[in-house]
Order: structure tokens, then C-alpha cells, then sequence
């Protein structure tokens, strides 16, 4: 009963039960949960399976470092050839720690449309928006489904300098390219975005590319 | 007649055991249930017509409505009408999630992938704005055709799923393409090489692609890793042809090492070999001697 004193797991059928063993005491302690208990009582009354049978019980472990039988040092493989050269290969595939700096095209937009920020007519506007670490544009577009429908929005972050001016600039240039009668914005002065509702993000930074942003 | 039988069965027993040896390992992947424990399939339900599968009398049987799409003994019409099972094994079907070429060209020109190396799917993982996961059953990238006509990158790319229009757009601009197949445990170790080194585990050998995949792979339309070098050449200009492009020429491209550069069929890594142990700390790789070890990391099976 010592060897099997822990955390083993009992096969019953198709079941897998934890089975807690006590080895100081003269019966073994099963602790499980209410079902499982149920299940191993009956089993335990109508097949008649003494106490004994726990004894067979193989401990299973979740992986291999967490066994705890010890190793038989034999096996292990001692020998074999330590190469510094071959870890060359190794940093090529290492992921970078930090995204890396962009290099210099030849011609802007580049073959996929990408385009550093002007910042000569940045210096016009009132207002700023700065490129993300990933050099993309922050705004994004989310919904948000609620029960009486499903509600759209767009974000833009990232804002510095007169974030009502920017508002302003928005709100009158979607009225204009779409026609709508109204559009409603939240505007956070301390968190320095803006939210448009509606499906306007690509309107929106293409418009705010424009700016120079 | 004694001494005869005995050979014969020596010689019995030598070659079944010899049959063992060129089978492949009894795995999870190769078993299968016993016959006699599969439940047979109910056909005949002649003696429910009366009681609509509810039994006998009693609350059971009188207390009760129809069952749902019962249509009064005739055949309901949800087993008349043919099945489209879209999502069959849905769990187990193998997925490739998508990135088109329009985003790779935008990953190379924000430097965020280096072209002077093969293209493969740990260079888009390390990117960190992919995500792949093995416990989705994802089994690499789909190269999807959008942006194609924007596409404008040399590259030697190795991708899991792909179209003929993708691999027409990359051999346009002189690059190459092949399809790669990796096991889960393989791609474990694609998707974050970083996380797999710290655990010390000897880089696995990558498994051959299942049956339903092989002809795919085999397959040198569509660059599959197992297919003839020479058949792959041939598709290469056939390809050319009905898109109506010039094949640029391989031979004399100055970056010619780089763009043939493949992997083994074993290999996941380049320059690194199945069952060898990358040491961080060191900055070493250990290389076992050991003849059964060597043995099992350079067979197929």
C-alpha cells in the first residue's frame, strides 16, 4: 500500500477516476467528486470489487517530466558533438525582439500601397495622428451586437493637438461623401480618440491620408 | 521432415518479421476499433410504425406530441431530401488559414520579412501578426490570390495550400514556390521556434503528408515538395504559356542558390537536422552519435 500512497487514476469502463490513497490508513481514502464517488460505490457493491483491486491500479502522469520515476542513467545518450558553428542557422530563425526599422524605397506608394506621412501638410492641420509601432494608420472598426441590434463603429486613436477641430473635420467630411443626414462621434478628450458610428473606416483613413497622417 | 519443418517455420517467422520491420509503427494514426465493437446501424424500423418510436400506452405514449418532422408514417421529408454536409468533420479536417499575396508584398515592404532568405511559414509567424494554432488543427498557411497583380516580390516562398494564380504571380517576378506539408508537432515548433528551443526537445522529424493529402504534395502543378524537380521545371513554363508571361531565367539569376534553396522531406528547419538539440544558453547545437537514435531521425517511417 505504501508504493501506492498519492494521486493515482482508477479505469472503470471507459471512465478515468482520481483516486486519492492514503497509505496510513487501513482502507484506502477515495477522494473524487459526488458522481464519480456514486459510480465507484456501486461499482464497488454489485461487482464486489475488494479494496485489493486497487492495488493493480496504474499511475498514469500527465507527461514525462512529470513522472517521478527515476531515470536509469544508462539510457540517456551521452554522447554526442557540441557545434557553436551550426547556431548560426538557429538565430535565422528567431523570431526579432523588436519590429525593425523601415528601409528606404525607391518609389512611394510602395507595391502594396503603403505610404510614409507627409509631413509637410501634417504641419498644416490643427491636429495629429501617429503612425501605430506597425507604421499603419490607427483606426479601426468594430461592432458591437447588443439586443436591439447590431451597432457599428469606428475608432481613431492615436489623436494629438485639437482633437474638436479633427471632430469637426470628420463629421463634415462624411456628411458630405455620404450623404447622411447626421452622424453621431463620441469624442475623449483624456484618451485621445475619437469614435464615428457607422461603416466609414475606409473612408475615413483615406481621408485623414490625405491630411498627411 | 522434422528438421524440414523447423526451417520452414524459422523461415515463416523470419519473414513476417521482416514484413513488421518495413510497416510503419503502430501510432494513434493506424489503429482502429475492433470490428465486433462498432454498433450496427438500426435499418429496419418496421415495428415503430404504430407507436411512433414512444413505446407502449401509458403517459409516455398518449401524454405526448409527434416527434419533431414527423409526417404522419411517411418518410419525413429531412430523409427524403439529400444531405450537404458542409461542416462534416469539421473538427478533424485539416485548416489553412489565409494570407494573400497582397499581404506579404505589404510585410515586405514594411521589412518586416526578409526576402534574401526562403520565405516560410516560421517568417510570417515571426512576424507576430499571423497567429497559427496547432489546437485548431491549423496546418499551415493558405497564399491566397489577392493583391496578385500588385505582387511585385522575388521570393522563394514554401507554403502549405496554395492556387495556380498565386504561383503564377511569384514565377512571373523570378521567384519560386513550393507546397510543404508539416505534422502538428512539427508546426508546434514552426509556429514559435523560440518557445520550442526553450524546451530543450530534440528538433522533430517532420512525417509524411496523410493519404488524402499525398497527391497533392506529389502534385508538381501545384510545387508540391514530393513532386520530380524535373516534372516541377517542365510546369513551370507550361504554367508560363497559358498565363502568357516570360519565364524569367533561372540559370543566370544571381540569386539563383537562394531561390532552389529546399528543405528535406525530414527537415523542418534550414541547416538544422531532425534530432538535433539547440542549446540557447551556449549558443551550441548538440548532435547526438547514438546509432538508434541517428537511425530513427533519418527514416521516413
Amino acid at each position: 500500500m505504501a508504493a501506492l500512497s498519492g494521486t493515482t487514476f482508477l479505469r472503470i469502463y471507459h471512465r478515468v477516476l482520481p483516486v486519492f490513497i492514503n497509505a496510513t490508513r487501513s482502507k484506502p481514502v477515495i477522494a473524487t467528486s459526488k458522481y464519480k464517488k456514486c459510480i465507484l460505490h456501486h461499482k464497488l457493491a454489485n461487482d464486489k470489487v475488494s479494496v485489493c483491486g486497487l492495488l493493480s491500479v496504474r499511475q498514469h502522469s500527465t507527461s514525462f517530466s512529470a513522472s517521478q520515476d527515476e531515470l536509469d542513467q544508462n539510457d540517456l545518450i551521452k554522447d554526442f558533438e557540441v557545434s557553436h558553428e551550426e547556431f548560426k542557422y538557429v538565430e535565422q530563425i528567431l523570431p526579432s525582439p523588436t519590429v525593425p526599422e523601415l528601409e528606404e524605397q525607391t518609389q512611394y506608394p510602395t507595391p502594396s500601397g503603403w505610404f510614409p506621412p507627409d509631413e509637410a501638410t501634417q504641419a498644416q492641420q490643427k491636429y495629429l495622428i501617429r503612425r501605430t509601432k506597425n507604421h499603419m494608420l490607427p483606426v479601426y472598426s468594430h461592432t458591437q451586437n447588443t439586443w436591439f441590434g447590431t451597432s457599428h463603429f469606428v475608432s481613431i486613436k492615436k489623436i494629438e493637438g485639437d482633437i474638436w477641430a479633427l471632430e469637426a473635420d470628420l463629421r463634415e467630411h462624411v456628411l458630405k461623401t455620404t450623404g447622411q443626414k447626421s452622424v453621431n462621434t463620441h469624442v475623449h478628450e483624456v484618451g485621445r480618440f475619437i469614435r464615428v458610428r457607422g461603416q466609414h473606416r475606409d473612408l475615413i483613413a483615406k481621408f485623414l491620408l490625405e491630411k498627411g497622417m | 521432415m522434422l528438421n524440414g519443418d523447423g526451417n520452414m517455420s524459422s523461415k515463416v517467422t523470419e519473414r513476417a518479421l521482416n514484413l513488421i520491420k518495413s510497416m510503419p509503427r503502430v501510432a494513434l494514426n493506424n489503429i482502429k476499433p475492433l470490428p465486433h465493437t462498432a454498433f450496427k446501424k438500426k435499418t429496419d424500423r418496421r415495428g415503430d410504425r404504430k407507436k411512433k418510436g414512444r413505446g407502449d400506452k401509458g403517459q409516455g405514449a398518449r401524454g405526448t406530441w409527434d416527434p419533431l418532422g414527423y409526417e404522419g408514417r411517411q418518410n419525413p421529408l429531412i430523409d427524403t431530401s439529400p444531405r450537404e454536409r458542409y461542416y462534416a468533420q469539421y473538427a478533424v479536417r485539416r485548416q489553412y488559414p489565409p494570407v494573400s499575396l497582397l499581404d506579404l508584398q505589404r510585410l515586405i515592404d514594411l521589412n518586416r520579412v526578409n526576402t534574401s532568405r526562403p520565405v516560410d511559414i516560421t517568417s510570417i509567424c515571426n512576424t507576430g501578426l499571423f497567429k497559427f494554432d496547432i489546437s485548431k488543427n491549423h496546418f499551415g498557411v493558405n497564399l491566397t490570390d489577392e493583391g496578385c497583380d500588385q505582387f511585385a516580390a522575388k521570393i522563394n516562398a514554401e507554403v502549405q495550400w496554395t492556387s495556380e494564380l498565386v504561383i503564377a504571380a511569384i514565377e512571373k517576378n523570378g521567384g519560386t514556390i513550393t507546397t510543404r506539408y508539416y505534422d502538428p508537432q512539427s508546426l508546434a515548433a514552426l509556429y514559435d521556434p523560440l518557445a520550442f528551443f526553450k524546451k530543450g526537445h530534440p528538433i522533430p522529424k517532420c512525417k509524411l503528408p496523410p493519404q488524402d493529402a499525398l497527391l497533392y504534395y506529389s502534385d508538381p502543378n501545384n510545387r508540391g515538395y514530393l513532386a520530380d524537380p524535373e516534372k516541377v521545371l517542365e510546369a513551370r513554363e507550361k504554367l508560363a504559356q497559358k498565363y502568357g508571361y516570360k519565364l524569367p531565367d533561372l540559370e543566370g539569376d544571381p540569386f539563383k542558390e537562394m531561390l532552389l534553396m529546399r528543405k528535406d522531406p525530414l527537415q523542418i528547419f534550414f541547416g538544422l537536422e531532425p534530432g538535433w538539440i539547440v542549446n540557447l544558453r551556449d549558443k551550441s547545437v548538440l548532435k547526438p552519435k547514438d546509432d538508434d537514435y541517428l537511425r530513427y531521425y533519418h527514416s521516413a517511417q
